[in-house]
């Protein structure tokens, strides 16, 4: 078997649209990479601003919608952490046409994989469905981007307070490692920085978030010009066009909200925390603040922290977990994002160890590999381990959280750099990460003296 | 049985995240307003399209004369899922030996005759895979996903993981330390907690053992446990591989015969019986509280048994578990999140293995509303088993629930390792062939009347309850259900 090639690759394409509609035309893109990893698309932007990203394929008959809106925590108001998160929460509540129908009607369509996330800079909202749902979907989206203040009320908001809250117990505050990974949020951006704190935000500014926040955030960032529809799987594009026309290219147009900037140094000094936790197995993590998505060093990182953890055959794994007995599972990881970059490396301690152990061991590897590379085969198999896996998620056309599979690689490249074909490029640059590249880059960004350091330690009297 | 977690990265919430899915509204919502003129035409429901149909595809199914089956589904895609799944899972070990099969198949990761721990996995590696291995009640199994054109490579190299495992002592050791410290991770988790000790209470210490294992299990097994458990399990007649993706059978049949259908068909010492050892009766109708101070919810785990995975009706059970707790829009998550946001999601899960079967429900909810949310789950339930009580199942929601399995089932034709995972359950429930391309028709025959008897299996007086949480805070308010407490020994736990 040679084929390299993605079976869609081969298919004849987007067809031209047949009406260029807006002040845009047009854009075909996705040239394919020599490793034939790509993803056609056509982008248009109708005349109120929204963008649309049609991706064609045939071969199964479902369709994808993924909807991004350019908002997150990052526009938050002082005092309302967690409220975009609060308000993707509300957008399922209904909207004026549509009535608080949204998840029945789903289901009875056949929708899956529906969901909504929330992250720093964005929020998206997303659906599979059989290819004759398509219309139903683009009414229900749009009709929540329209008209969805009309159907609320101080009950609904309250009862998604409480949802929301209970979100924040079950995956921070009665999980374990979970105090942790907020004190580690704490720890990283300054108080005024748009990614202060969690994105799940603090029990004391959910309480405080008003009926009137919700219809401020949503005049502000809800708008058709702050929003990208990405359409992939099986619909004919010129019908599918008219369809957004009609649904979404009949919304008024408002201002484009302006993106927050923010100049995102690492941390100034390092930062040490301990946190005691009802657990019986202590954890120490390593964060650092590292350059934003798809800047220079994000491959070259990514290409890192896969050296690390992520197989057995890995530094981390190998030197923590088989060598030295320190710990039953190690992992490193890279959030990308629009201002600045999490790397994260941790480990758990294991029964018996200290965890003052654990950090010299992980300080000896990191500064190891600043020292001596990667080893060739190394470097091809870290990088062998992003890309085939690639090669898996583009199987999917909504992937897990809206921001992988077709759909989501096409908004998550449109979001940060404009480009939805980026894929091929994004391939190139893992591809050309070089021995020398990964150790200036582990000197230049996963420094001692920049580094938060979070340490979970069993609270005493807990566990058994 | 199949773990439901969080899949969404450290920075990104889910509204949905964990079985839980996006936000409604159920309750009568007041009309919307009068529409502007100009927006009325958006009051209209679009109606659907022509529907597309989805053909899942029939397997092709090798069977060679030492036993061993090959099940290939090719796939436009490329990537090739290969997987090797074996009939014997925790179910089959005998007592005390807990544990035993997962670890086996986690062993196997750890070298083979001709490659030492590190080697396999730099070989596995540099495919751009990583193998991973994964136990339940009933099967075990390992994975690889590679290029189309690493397939041979991939094949060669299973064969020798499943045919020259080393399973070398000093690995051993470190593998089931690192294996203990994972069953008290495990445990740190309160739902876990909970699912751990209420499958005990449910079905005894030994069927409901972790398929982890229990601790002092664990702590005694040995090499030579682990050696001829693997004579037994990976008999061919046991063993089927699974491939799917950018192959056809023709591509890859000769070397499979080459590497796996040539061994001997060596007697497999038979798996013991245990799948007809369930327990007769559960018990049932106490609640047992694990103490975990300082909680700020109660971890809760409801479950009572139910018919198994081969017992006629079970198509007409999962339909019922998606309109009691399966969907988003299912009764009890409704009733706990939506009208009362007591959690952010509740959930019920049909369990059906070979030899027993258990019907799940499971949620966290706020420590203050500990025993309210409790009474409503309860109250769902009793509403499901009796129509008598005025809910009876409406054709919408069972629209919903039939709607949900068989579209789900075409969203699994979008990536080879979900197919792979279907062909899996097909060999190890030795279902027909043809089972996934009609279960739409099968799921379309279902009705109400059917999914109503299914419900009157429900049963919560009888049902086990399992509260992980602030003893000291829940308890008062749970003594006013009614129902006597549990000792909650310290064997549930270990």
């Amino acid at each position: 078997m040679a084929a390299a090639t993605l079976a869609w690759a081969g298919l004849a394409g987007v067809p031209a649209l047949a009406e260029t509609p807006g002040d845009a035309g047009a854009t075909p893109g996705g040239a394919a990479a020599p490793g034939g990893l790509e993803i056609p698309y056509q982008k248009v932007v109708l005349d109120n601003g929204l963008e649309l990203i049609l991706h064609e394929d045939r071969s199964l008959p479902l369709v994808a919608v993924n909807l991004w809106y350019h908002v997150g925590p990052a526009n938050e108001p002082a005092g309302r952490s967690g409220f975009a998160h609060l308000f993707e929460h509300l957008m399922f509540e209904g909207s004026r046409h549509v009535g608080a129908e949204f998840d029945r009607l789903m289901e009875s369509a056949g929708a899956t994989n529906v969901n909504g996330t929330t992250s720093w800079d964005r929020t998206n909202y997303f659906e599979t469905l059989p290819r004759e749902q398509l219309e139903l979907a683009l009414w229900i989206e749009s009709d929540r981007m329209g008209f969805m203040l009309e159907t609320l009320s101080e009950e609904r908001l309250e009862v998604q307070r409480g949802v929301v809250k209970n979100e924040r117990r079950q995956s921070y505050e009665n999980a374990p490692y979970g105090p942790s990974t907020l004190a580690m949020y704490d720890s990283l951006f300054p108080l005024g920085h748009p990614y202060h704190g969690a994105v799940i935000g603090s029990m004391q500014d959910l309480d405080a978030a008003t009926i009137d926040d919700v219809r401020d955030f949503h005049r502000s960032f809800y708008a058709p010009s702050n929003a990208t529809l990405v359409i992939a799987g099986d619909f004919d594009p010129s019908q599918a066009l008219r369809w957004v026309q009609r649904y979404f290219g009949s919304l008024p147009k408002r201002a484009k909200p302006a993106r927050r900037q923010a100049v995102t140094p690492p941390l100034a000094a390092p930062v040490q925390r301990v946190v005691e936790e009802p657990v019986e197995l202590g954890r120490v993590a390593f964060a650092w603040i590292v350059p934003p998505a798809f800047s220079a060093d994000n491959a070259v990182l990514d290409v890192t922290m896969a050296l690390f953890a992520g197989g057995r055959a890995t530094r981390l794994y190998q030197a923590l977990v088989v060598g030295k007995k320190l710990s039953p599972d190690v992992s490193a990881s890279l959030d990308s994002n629009q201002l600045a970059s999490i790397a994260e490396v941790s480990a758990m301690v294991a029964s018996g160890v200290s965890d003052a152990e654990v950090t010299a061991e992980l300080e000896a590897q990191i500064e190891k590999l600043a020292v001596e590379g990667p080893s060739p085969a190394e470097l091809a198999r870290a990088k062998r381990r992003l890309l085939v896996p690639l090669k898996s998620e583009v199987l999917l056309l909504n992937g897990g959280g809206g921001e992988s599979g077709r759909a989501g690689l096409l908004q998550r490249f449109n979001h940060y750099l404009g480009n939805p074909g980026f894929l091929s490029a994004w391939v190139g640059q893992i591809e050309a990460v070089s021995a020398a590249d990964v150790q200036r880059a582990v000197r230049k960004h996963l420094g001692g003296e920049t580094r938060a350091t979070i340490v979970t330690r069993p609270k005493p009297g807990a566990g058994s | 049985m199949s773990r439901l977690g969080l899949v969404c990265g450290a920075l990104m919430l889910s509204c949905a995240g964990s079985p839980l899915a996006p936000a409604p509204a159920p309750p009568p919502s007041p009309p919307p307003p009068a529409a502007a003129p100009e927006d009325s035409w958006r009051a209209e429901r679009p109606a659907p399209g022509a529907p597309g149909r989805i053909d899942y595809p029939q397997p092709e199914i090798t069977r060679f004369d030492n036993g061993f089956t090959l099940i290939v589904v090719p796939r436009p895609a490329a990537v090739v899922h290969l997987s090797i799944v074996s009939r014997d899972g925790a179910s089959s070990l005998p007592a005390g030996k807990s544990g035993l099969a997962a670890l086996t198949a986690r062993m196997l990761a750890e070298g083979t005759r001709k490659k030492s721990s590190l080697a396999l996995a730099e070989a596995t590696e540099s495919l751009g895979a990583v193998l991973s291995t994964d136990a339940g009640r009933d099967e075990l199994s390992l994975t690889l996903e590679l290029s189309t054109s690493d397939v041979d490579a991939g094949l060669t190299l299973l064969a020798e993981i499943v045919e020259e495992p080393a399973f070398r002592q000093i690995d051993f050791e470190r593998v089931r330390a690192e294996w203990l410290d994972g069953l008290i991770a495990e445990r740190q988790n309160p739902s876990r907690l909970a699912s751990l000790a209420g499958l005990r209470r449910l079905l005894g210490p030994e069927l409901g053992a972790p398929v982890g294992g229990s601790v002092p299990d664990v702590q005694r097994l040995t090499v030579a446990d682990l050696k001829s458990f693997h004579q037994r399990a990976f008999a061919p007649s046991k063993l089927a591989l699974v491939l799917c993706g950018g192959v056809s059978t023709s591509d890859v049949v000769d070397l499979v015969h080459e590497r796996f259908g040539k061994r001997s068909a060596r007697p497999a010492a038979t798996s013991p019986e245990r799948v007809s050892k369930a327990p007769a009766a559960a018990p049932g109708g106490d609640i047992s509280i694990i103490d975990r101070p300082g909680s700020v919810q109660t971890a809760l785990f409801v479950a009572q048994r139910f018919p198994d995975r081969h017992a006629p009706g079970h198509e007409a059970r999962r339909v019922l578990n998606n309109l009691a707790g399966g969907l988003f829009t299912s009764r009890i998550n409704q009733n706990l999140r939506e009208r009362h946001a007591f959690t952010y999601g509740a959930r019920s899960t049909l369990a059906a293995t070979r030899g027993w079967g258990a019907f799940i429900v499971a949620t966290s909810v706020r420590t203050e509303v500990t025993a309210e949310a409790l009474e409503q789950l309860l109250l769902e339930l009793a509403a499901l088993a009796d129509p008598g009580l005025n809910r009876p199942i409406a054709p919408a929601e069972l629209a919903r629930s039939k709607a949900d399995l068989t579209h789900s089932l075409g969203a699994h034709l979008e990536h080879v390792s979900r197919v792979a995972a279907d062909m899996r359950e097909l060999f190890v429930h030795d279902l027909p062939p043809g089972y996934f391309t009609s279960f739409p028709r099968a799921i379309a025959q279902i009705d109400a009347p059917q999914v109503q008897a299914e419900a009157g299996r429900i049963d919560p007086d009888g049902s086990i309850i399992v509260a992980v949480g602030d003893r000291a805070r829940i308890e008062a308010a749970l003594s006013k259900l009614e129902r006597p407490f549990g000792a909650a020994p310290a064997a549930l736990l270990e």
